[in-house]
């Protein structure tokens, strides 16, 4: 299991999820619980940083290529601007 | 001007003469007449003028509604409806017949939008476009999510407020479409099928309009936009009008929301129960980490009170003990072993005894040897004069040397 800058919130929760599982089986050699728990950490730390960190991005489609790739320009909805 | 009053002995009207004055006198007296019956007759030749007639029980009224009028209807006319119909009556010369021609049609008890609506309803509902089989799941965590919506206005500030303060890890593409007036429809089932084939192309879509009459409301309640809905391969969830609208849109979407607001509520999940969450998992996973380690550490303790660390001497105790019962039991063994020996050698000594020939010497026979080879004597070529025999009585033994062999 392997957390890197790019692991989707998603993919974070359902390992951690996973983990926890295994670890409510009680099946797990005590080395690799602890293993568990520091790896639970990280995934915990790695998802509240998405949270902090993410910036939600507003784009507008204005359109297609012909290969179907969106044509896409930033998007000011007049909330920005009475920010 | 008709000339109403007219002697029997006049010149005899032309038909066309009498027909047109008909048509004057009864043109200007139903310039504008509203009629209800019942449609019957009902027929639409490719021209797309819709000819039909008006009946009660006693009477019949062919009525006529021209094609550029018909387009705008948003309900179908059809045999059996009960319709209000306002227009003029006009006589049609080369028939010498009459009719109604319409200019406005509503149908009987209900507004025509309400009529349409529940006309496309039946139809739908029909093609089972409404089943719950139909409805694709929502993503839990949408990477890319589409707002199909009206760039201005406030429901697209709201939804994106809420989008921004709930889950930051979206991104949300705006898909610009008119939400009311006559091209709506059409655009909106444009853009969500051309939203469908974009590479890459978003994971949820919202279509939304904030608050409006059913009339501004209409574009989500065409067969184009709910078809277009229906063959979407990306969920939909509708946010349309406030709580109280519900339109065919809504009921194709794989989830409706009853505002554009609650459709954002609906599309990403809440940082902050995430949150929740991520710390429940913390706590669980540290909690049973501890419980993990009390327990190993528990059975340590365990293992390291046995006697065989509190005292490591009773081992030793323990085996020497050991030893020494072993040893006695060899002991015991091996006399219990010799002592059988000892009786069966007895045994075996009085059975040879019994048999021995020395046993008869106590009857008078004696057993006579040669005194050199100690060879008992059968037969007398086993001996020559003057060698000594030797002779075994019962008790002693005599030497003797031979004087003659015969």
């Amino acid at each position: 299991m392997k957390i890197s800058k790019n692991t989707s919130f998603e993919d974070a929760i359902g390992q951690l999820e996973m983990l926890v599982k295994q670890m409510e089986a009680g099946q797990l050699p005590l080395a690799e619980s602890l293993q568990a728990y520091e790896s639970g950490i990280g995934l915990i730390k790695h998802c509240h940083g998405l949270l902090k960190e993410g910036e939600a991005k507003v784009i507008k489609l204005t359109g297609s290529d012909e290969t179907g790739r969106p044509r896409l320009e930033p998007f000011l909805s007049d909330s920005d601007s009475t920010k | 001007m008709p000339r109403t009053q007219r002697s029997l002995f006049d010149e005899p009207l032309q038909v066309s003469q009498l027909t047109n004055e008909l048509r004057d006198v009864v043109s200007c007296t139903f310039a504008q007449v509203t009629v209800v019956g019942e449609v019957t007759n009902l027929s639409i030749p490719s021209s797309g003028h819709y000819y039909f007639s008006l009946k009660d029980s006693h009477a019949v009224l062919r009525c006529i509604l021209w094609s550029s009028k018909a387009e705008r209807l948003k309900f179908k006319i059809t045999n059996g409806l009960t319709l209000i119909v306002r227009g003029k009556i006009d006589i049609y010369p080369p028939q010498g017949s009459y009719s109604l021609n319409a200019e406005e049609v509503t149908p009987q008890g209900m507004g025509q939008l309400e009529l349409a609506f529940r006309q496309l309803y039946e139809k739908i509902e029909a093609r089972g476009w409404f089943s719950a089989e139909h409805k694709k799941p929502i993503p839990m965590f949408p990477k890319r999510l589409g707002l199909v919506t009206s760039a201005t206005g406030a429901a697209v500030r709201d939804m994106l407020r809420i989008l921004k303060d709930r889950w930051p890890l979206t991104e949300i593409w705006i898909v610009p479409v008119p939400v009311q007036g006559e091209q709506a429809a059409s655009l909106i089932a444009e853009a969500l099928y051309a939203v469908n084939r974009l590479q890459p192309s978003p994971d949820l879509l919202i279509l939304s309009r904030g608050g409006g009459s059913m009339e501004d409301l209409w574009a989500f309640n065409e067969e184009v936009v709910a078809r277009a809905i229906f063959e979407s391969t990306i969920p939909i969830i509708t946010g349309i009008g406030h709580e109280v609208d519900t339109t065919i849109a809504d009921m194709v979407a794989d989830l409706r929301a009853p505002t554009p607001t609650a459709a954002a509520v609906a599309a990403v999940p809440s940082a902050d129960e995430c949150k929740d969450r991520l710390r429940t998992h913390f706590n669980r996973l540290k909690q049973l980490t501890v419980d993990n380690l009390q327990w190993e550490w528990e059975r340590l303790l365990r293992l390291q009170q046995h006697r065989l660390f509190s005292n490591p001497m009773q081992l030793i105790d323990d085996g020497r003990l050991e030893v020494d019962t072993l040893a006695e039991r060899l002991l015991h063994a091996t006399q219990r072993r010799l002592q059988g020996s000892q009786k069966e050698l007895a045994r075996q000594a009085a059975v040879l005894d019994a048999l021995s020939p020395l046993q008869v010497l106590g009857r008078g026979y004696s057993v006579t040897r040669h005194a050199h080879t100690q060879q008992p004597l059968l037969q007398s070529d086993q001996i020559q004069k003057g060698e000594e025999i030797e002779t075994i009585l019962h008790h002693g033994r005599i030497l003797s040397r031979v004087e003659s062999v015969s």
